[in-house]
């Protein structure tokens, strides 16, 4: 149904975040109709939430956004992990193929996504945010809920491991940029 | 961002800063610091040329990557919750939280005209779905099943984010704010609704989502305006005909009840027409109804239950006349309970059992003449409790008039499964007692106790007693060969029972494929007979339960309670039920002894076999589809052992993606002993992505059928599916080709998290499940047992075992415990792995903790327990009945079976049954059929008893310890070493003694 006349703002917001936003979830919790549930709550939380805040800044309302979502997908996983609890991922680095993959698109950036995988998902998630969302450090910090100089770092670090990957393993037009120039 | 100030001298490369720098992020004054540096450093200052140009690139492919957005039914709920919230509802309180915004003056105007009834409609509405979407995985199954009419939602675990309970009070206040009598919320909405005309511009389709808080009504009627005419409209129809998936999804399908009517009684066997009597009738509404009514519909299998059961008691008793039998029993029970089960809506049972009972008129309605009392069985959490059947059960009950009192109702939501169910029988016990009496049956002899781990029972007893397993000559499933006296516990019914199988299954995997939260569940609490003296379940046929935990235990790691599934672990271990030597499918032993870790308890096992078929004779027609990351291929025990398939294409496919093995990968994994019973995967399946190889493995077998052979497709994985999404997908292939007559068998390898999951998919996909730590020892396992994996004795193996009220006071199903959802009673997992499917040669072991009836109860000891463990069903129903055992008339003759036993309980008794017991299943290629027996109690201490009871009870009360669970009684580390040291036996494989040391270790972790 065509959007409502009445509810601009919504349909703005929709429009602008509501596909990031349940990328961003499937990147957590894993399947799509879970990612498409937390955003739709999220979003319904933020119709009844209507902070000033939130109105006057889209760049605070879009980190709002993001931080809900991310709470939200992080419960709803957090709850399907019920079973034994084996050690997963966070500690690992190499992981079985984590939500992303799912998503790959048949040309090269789907090596690409593979190679996110092999981050952590601390790398994965912060390289997310910055690169596909757009985020500032500061952002990614409040989303995560971690340090900004941990973003950071989190940051370097998981651009470095790729691009030590994508040289092992380039595809054409990425050997150019992973390897390290040498003056 | 600040960050820790480098070394001045020169620009280290690995430094974070230069990252932070090249992404733009650096502030002053660690900004001009790096810039001063980069003039200096050429090196640092090429890195950050190449950063840059990294992360243009980074930024340019994850910007490509697949954005899907938010459904249009999401959307269209998200637009009315704006709507809603904007307009302020004028007057209404019923904005969420925070400061009305501003909007609302704007819109008002044009909401105007419909002030009085959008506000209320559009709050209900988001009522809904504020409840249901952030309740989602949470809450999912109550939610969505809840539709309760009366007060406002009792918000089940309100989201705290969620300002919901300002939004359910708010609302509650509305019919009265519009000065309507609200003999319910819903209905109230509903009225007021109706009276609206006049669109309302929201797509309602959406709202399908049925809240068990409020206003489930205005939804649908808020879609067609059409509808507005004032009669009301069955919401429940009208829910039912939206065949929206979301909706489905979210508001939990409506599987049909489990209406199992009465025993069907072989005239020739045990006539038991008074036993239908203690069969309960799903009375009144009430949680403990609900749950009930979950294990009435259960029957993972045996699918709508209403028509379900009636067609197999039908059908299976046909031959015997016990479908006019039962007719007769139905008429005979109407007449004394002067009740009919209607299936209308009513009153307080929450909207999903209305819908339950809907839907299952409906079904019941072509199939059920007798439908129209519908009597529903409470199974045990062990059968598919799915949460809808147990919904609906309840309300049907609830719906009819049912004044009974409900001792169970009280009973905690949480005592889940068992069901409390009322029988109306005014005199359960005359009827036991009848019974009994009355199934002495002519004729067979009781010579029959040959084979036996059972006790001594009455002659019916000994008849089919403890290896009922069939007699000496093969049972002619035509029906045309007069049984013998084995024989005569078994009754063949019509092949044709099966087909109402698929049904169920149809609801079930619409909705396996969501992923539900669900609480822990909760175990079966002590139900006592008074109120429900029958109880039904889907055997489990899985033994994932021991090897996960073997495999936290082996980790250092406590199990976590939800894998301690005891009824599985009793199925890991060989037993010695002599097997079946006919066709007949199953060979059944009972037996009962004093309970070890509560001695004034009896514990009864039942032990299954299924009839051992050997997997060549039949050709095998076997495709493996590996889903085993590189991961759990390392980690594997017996190394890469699918990697070492060398040379064949196959290992190349089995990456991190799905392949479709070689026959030598199946060869080696030891699904099949040799390589040609694979079906030969062509190298080149047109098979790209994950999904069609799931498609081209089933073609694979399909192609490669085998009549009256093996044809299965084994899924080994380690949960990579799941993650990537193709659950759903799967479930759906697995539902249609199990029809097709190939079923899956999942195997889970190494990680569990998605254990729920994929038990449920190969529930869906008719097959068994297993879980191994790693492929070797799935490997080992699987080859060990592969005609247990590939070749199916009996399906839909589904237990029934009435206990007898003059004799037990209460009993406990151990185990199955996994089906209850605490809260809505139901639970669609549940089902997941219990279709019921025993394996040739497979052995299955449920296990019941009885608290016997005595006299001078209430001043004994054990009487005084007895009060206990009753009340906790708060109900206390029991009144303690000082009736002698030997006041009353012998009840089923004496024993006649060799090896006599003392009478039972009381005093010089003879000895009493224990319970009847019976089997419903059906054969794979041949007809349904049912087994009949009883047990009759002996005073047979637990030290007296067979090694397979004793090695039960050890592994049983292992489990109780280690899911601390409130009936362990006096079950201790020690004497669960002690039962189990002394009941090791032989031990051929060499599991028993890894049972005894996972008990020390798990001792010594002190768990």
């Amino acid at each position: 149904m065509p959007p409502p006349a009445d509810v601009p703002d919504l349909c703005a917001l929709l429009e602008r975040y509501e596909r990031p936003l349940v990328r961003y979830a499937l990147s957590i919790v894993g399947d799509l109709e879970s990612a498409r549930d937390v955003v739709q709550e999220t979003f319904i939380r933020f119709t009844r939430e209507r902070r000033p805040e939130l109105d006057e800044n889209p760049r605070h309302l879009e980190a709002w956004l993001f931080t809900v979502c991310r709470n939200r997908a992080l419960d709803h996983h957090r709850k399907h992990a019920r079973i034994i609890p084996m050690p997963l991922a966070d500690e690992r680095v190499a992981e079985d193929p984590t939500p992303a993959a799912s998503l790959e698109s048949r040309d090269t950036a789907a090596s690409l996504l593979r190679l996110l995988e092999t981050l952590t998902p601390n790398q994965r998630e912060v390289i997310r945010l910055k690169f596909q969302n757009d985020l500032s450090y500061k952002e990614i910090a409040e989303i995560t809920q971690l340090s900004v100089t941990n973003v950071g770092f989190l940051l370097h670090t998981g651009l470095k491991k790729l691009r030590s990957l994508l040289q092992q393993s380039p595809g054409d037009e990425w050997a150019a940029v992973a390897a390290p120039r040498e003056t | 961002m600040i960050l820790p100030p480098s070394d001045a001298a020169s620009m280290n490369p690995d430094d974070p800063k230069l990252t932070a720098y090249a992404l733009d992020e650096l502030e002053e004054p660690d900004r001009t610091e790096v810039e001063e540096r980069l003039r200096n450093d050429p090196a640092a200052a090429a890195e950050v040329a190449a950063l840059r140009e990294f992360s243009a690139q980074l930024r340019a492919e994850l910007h490509k990557e697949n954005m899907p957005g938010l459904t249009e039914d999401q959307r269209a709920e998200l637009y009315a919750a704006a709507k809603e919230v904007a307009s302020g509802l004028n007057g209404n309180p019923v904005s969420a939280a925070g400061p009305a915004p501003a909007e609302p003056e704007l819109l008002r105007p044009s909401l105007r005209p419909w002030r009085l009834w959008f506000p209320a409609a559009i709050a209900a509405s988001l009522a809904l779905f504020a409840v249901i979407h952030p309740l989602l995985e949470t809450e999912k199954r109550q939610v969505a099943l809840g539709m309760k009419e009366s007060a406002p939602a009792p918000a089940s675990a309100p989201d705290p984010a969620i300002e919901k309970p300002a939004e359910e009070k708010s609302l509650a206040e509305e019919p009265a704010v519009r000065g309507e009598p609200a003999p319910g919320r819903a209905r109230a909405l509903r009225k007021s609704l109706v009276k609206a005309d006049g669109a309302v511009s929201v797509d309602v389709r959406s709202f399908k989502n049925q809240a068990e808080s409020n206003a489930p009504a205005p939804a649908p009627l808020m879609l067609a305006p059409a509808e507005k005419d004032r009669k009301e409209v069955d919401l429940l129809t009208t829910d039912l005909a939206l065949e929206d998936r979301t909706a489905l999804r979210r508001s939990a399908p409506v599987p049909p009840l489990a209406v199992t009517q009465y025993w069907s009684t072989q005239p020739s066997t045990i006539p038991k027409p008074a036993l239908a009597a203690p069969v309960q009738t799903m009375q009144a509404a009430g949680h403990g109804g609900q749950n009930e009514a979950a294990a009435g519909g259960f029957v993972g299998k045996q699918a709508k239950p209403t028509t379900t059961a009636s067609t197999l008691s039908g059908g299976r008793g046909d031959s015997s006349g016990t479908a006019v039998q039962s007719k007769a029993m139905v008429e005979r029970e109407e007449l004394r309970e002067g009740k009919q089960m209607t299936t209308r809506k009513g009153g307080e049972a929450p909207v999903q059992a209305q819908k339950m009972a809907v839907a299952v008129e409906r079904k019941a309605k072509p199939s059920e003449p007798e439908s129209k009392v519908e009597k529903r069985e409470k199974a045990p959490s062990g059968a598919a409790g799915y949460a809808p059947a147990g919904a609906v059960a309840s309300a049907a009950s609830s719906t009819r008039a049912m004044p009974v009192p409900m001792p169970a109702p009280a009973a905690p939501m949480a005592a889940a499964p068992v069901p409390a169910a009322l029988a109306l029988v005014p005199d359960p016990a005359a009827s036991m007692a009848t019974a009994p009496v009355a199934s002495v049956p002519a004729g067979p002899t009781a010579a029959d106790a040959d084979t036996d781990t059972v006790l001594p029972g009455l002659k019916p007893a000994a008849e089919g007693l403890a290896t009922g397993v069939a007699g000496q000559s093969g049972l002619a499933l035509d029906g045309i060969k007069p049984p013998s006296d084995r024989e005569r516990n078994w009754s063949v019914g019509r092949k044709d029972a099966l087909q109402d199988l698929d049904k169920t299954k149809e609801h079930f995997f619409r909705w396996a494929m969501v992923p539900a939260d669900k609480p822990s569940p909760a175990e079966n609490p002590f139900t006592d007979v008074q109120s429900a003296a029958s109880v039904e379940f889907t055997v489990n046929p899985n033994t994932a339960g021991y090897n996960l935990v073997r495999a936290s235990l082996q980790a250092g790691q406590s199990p976590v309670r939800d894998g301690i599934r005891i009824e599985e672990m009793l199925n890991h271990f060989s037993y010695s039920t002599p097997p079946v030597q006919t066709h007949l499918p199953i060979a059944v032993a009972l037996e009962s002894a004093s309970c070890p870790w509560a001695p004034d308890h009896r514990l009864v096992r039942i032990g299954l076999r299924g009839r051992a078929v050997s997997a060549e004779g039949r050709g095998s027609n076997v495709v493996l589809l590996s889903d085993l990351s590189e991961e759990t291929r390392r980690n594997a025990a017996g190394g890469d052992v699918l990697g070492r398939s060398a040379g064949t294409k196959a290992a190349d496919k089995l990456g991190e993606s799905l392949g479709i093995a070689d026959t030598n990968d199946a060869f080696l994994f030891g699904i099949v002993k040799e390589p040609a019973e694979v079906a030969q995967v062509a190298a080149d399946q047109p098979a790209v992505d994950d999904s069609s190889k799931i498609e081209a493995s089933y073609k694979v077998a399909r192609d490669n059928y085998k009549a009256s052979g093996n044809n299965r497709v084994v899924l080994v994985t380690d949960g990579g599916i799941v993650k990537r999404g193709l659950y759903n997908r799967f479930v759906e292939t697995a539902a249609e080709n199990e029809k097709a007559g190939i079923p899956l068998t999942v195997v889970c390898v190494g990680q569990a998290s998605e254990d729920e999951r994929l038990r449920g998919l190969a529930w869906a996909g008719g097959g068994n499940y297993a879980y191994f730590e790693s492929d070797g020892e799935a490997r080992k396992a699987l080859s060990d047992r592969r005609n247990e994996t590939l070749v199916t004795a009996a399906e839909a193996v589904r237990a029934t075992v009435t206990f007898n009220p003059s004799v037990v006071q209460s009993y406990r199903l151990l185990g199955y415990e996994n089906d209850a959802d605490a809260k809505s009673g139901t639970d669609q997992y549940s089902a997941f792995g219990r279709n019921g499917t025993i394996g040739a040669g497979q052995e299955v072991t449920a296990l019941f903790e009885l608290v016997p009836r005595q006299p001078l109860l209430a001043t004994t000891e054990l009487g005084k327990r007895s009060l206990r463990s009753t009340n906790a069903l708060g109900g206390g129903i029991v009144e303690e009945s000082v009736e002698r055992k030997k006041d009353e008339p012998p009840k089923l003759g004496t024993v006649a079976a060799a090896a006599t036993k003392p009478a039972s309980a009381p005093a010089s008794a003879p000895a009493a049954v224990l319970f009847n017991f019976r089997l419903d299943c059906a054969t794979p290629d041949g007809p349904a059929a049912t087994f009949e027996s009883s047990l009759a109690d002996s005073d047979k201490d637990w030290k007296e008893a067979s090694e397979d009871f004793r090695w039960s009870a050890a592994v049983a009360s292992f489990g109780l310890i280690l899911r601390d669970s409130t009936y362990k009684g006096d079950a201790t580390w020690d004497l669960t070493l002690q039962i189990a040291k002394e009941a090791k036996g032989q031990d051929a494989n060499g599991e028993r003694q890894e049972f005894l040391d996972l008990v020390q270790k798990a001792k010594t972790l002190g768990q």
